[in-house]
């Protein structure tokens, strides 16, 4: 009987195929992620600009003269409540962000996955050698 | 005798059991720290999935280092999200997430909660952040720009995202909300009702 219980709990211990349950990393883990997140704490790179659907289609559309006007009257409307260096990065990056976003996410997936699958691997425990029999194998 | 050892084995194994996402977590953080974030973002991955529950907001700011916000955003706001207030620093990345996704009233409600507790250069930097989305978003925004939320996030419901169209629904009601129209307030309702109910992060 006991033998039974001591194999069940050391085959939970040895082939159990992961925790059931999530749990927060240790606190060495949890500080060391806190200390580097703070160190790379930084103000972000453009300022804001309230987006406007006006200018967005208008940015995307072929030239034509209510395009122009409209474009005119986006920029002066810009040029009064923003930088217009700001502007123009903020542009070039709704113009790019659908693209970028797909390829990306894609990419993480895949490669968390190899990572864990590679792991899996390397961790496979090697089956025992067969004991060789007295006086077998080499001269 | 029997039952101390089976004890003893199954706190083996529980604390065996953290080992390999522990590992993956300090890694993630050192290469955060040299500015490796692709990496960093990998690393995290790994430990979420190897059982770290909290690996996914630290993925999540390595997406914000990766100028990936909406990315971020889904990892933030969706299921299994660190809940806000539960870490001032993951506030502090979740307002850069929605302002790098232009969810200007969602970040600067997330730095309000941010105050004193980061630090005194962490909590200078939020204000400043905050004097910005002051002085560029208006009290009574122009009806185009919640056309824009709007226009955002049926854009974001149709492509099956619906964390992102939350978000921007969101933000299209508090902007509208400012106006004395009210425009785009009830649009925006309309979007979150159909909208599947949010997943409220863990606490």
């Amino acid at each position: 009987m006991k033998r039974t219980a001591l194999a069940i709990a050391a085959g939970i211990c040895l082939f159990a195929p992961g925790r059931p349950l999530p749990a927060p990393a240790g606190k060495d883990a949890r500080d060391a992620v806190f200390d580097a997140l703070a160190s790379k704490a930084d103000l972000p790179a453009v300022r804001p600009v309230l987006p406007s659907l006006i200018a967005e289609r208008d940015a995307l559309r072929p030239d034509d003269a209510g395009v122009r006007a409209k474009r005119e009257k986006a920029a002066k409307e810009a040029r009064r409540s923003v930088r217009s260096e700001s502007a123009k990065a903020n542009a070039s990056a709704a113009r790019s962000e659908a693209a970028r976003a797909a390829g990306a996410a894609k990419d993480d997936a895949r490669r968390a996955a190899e990572k864990v699958r590679e792991e899996k691997t390397r961790k496979k425990p090697k089956p025992p050698k067969p004991p060789r029999p007295d006086g077998g194998g080499s001269p | 005798m029997t039952t101390t050892a089976a004890t003893v084995l199954a706190l083996v194994w529980l604390a065996a059991g953290s080992g390999p996402a522990e590992a993956h977590v300090l890694e993630g953080a050192r290469l955060f720290r040299e500015n490796r974030f692709a990496e960093a973002l990998v690393e995290f991955r790994v430990a979420e999935r190897l059982g770290a529950a909290d690996a996914r907001a630290y993925a999540a700011a390595a997406l914000v280092k990766l100028d990936r916000p909406e990315d971020a955003l889904e990892l933030f706001e969706g299921p299994g999200g660190p809940a806000p207030g539960a870490h001032p620093l993951l506030d502090y990345y979740h307002a850069l997430a929605c302002y790098g996704a232009r969810l200007y009233r969602c970040a600067d409600a997330l730095l309000a909660g941010v105050g004193e507790r980061t630090g005194p250069r962490v909590a200078e930097q939020a204000r400043q952040i905050r004097r910005d989305i002051a002085a560029a978003v208006p009290a009574e925004p122009p009806p185009d720009s919640v056309d824009w939320y709007l226009a955002r996030a049926a854009e974001r419901a149709a492509a099956g995202r619906p964390v992102l169209a939350r978000a921007f629904a969101a933000e299209a009601r508090a902007l509208g909300a400012g106006r004395a129209d009210r425009h785009g307030v009830a649009q925006a309702e309309a979007v979150l009702a159909k909208l599947p109910p949010s997943t409220d992060p863990a606490p």
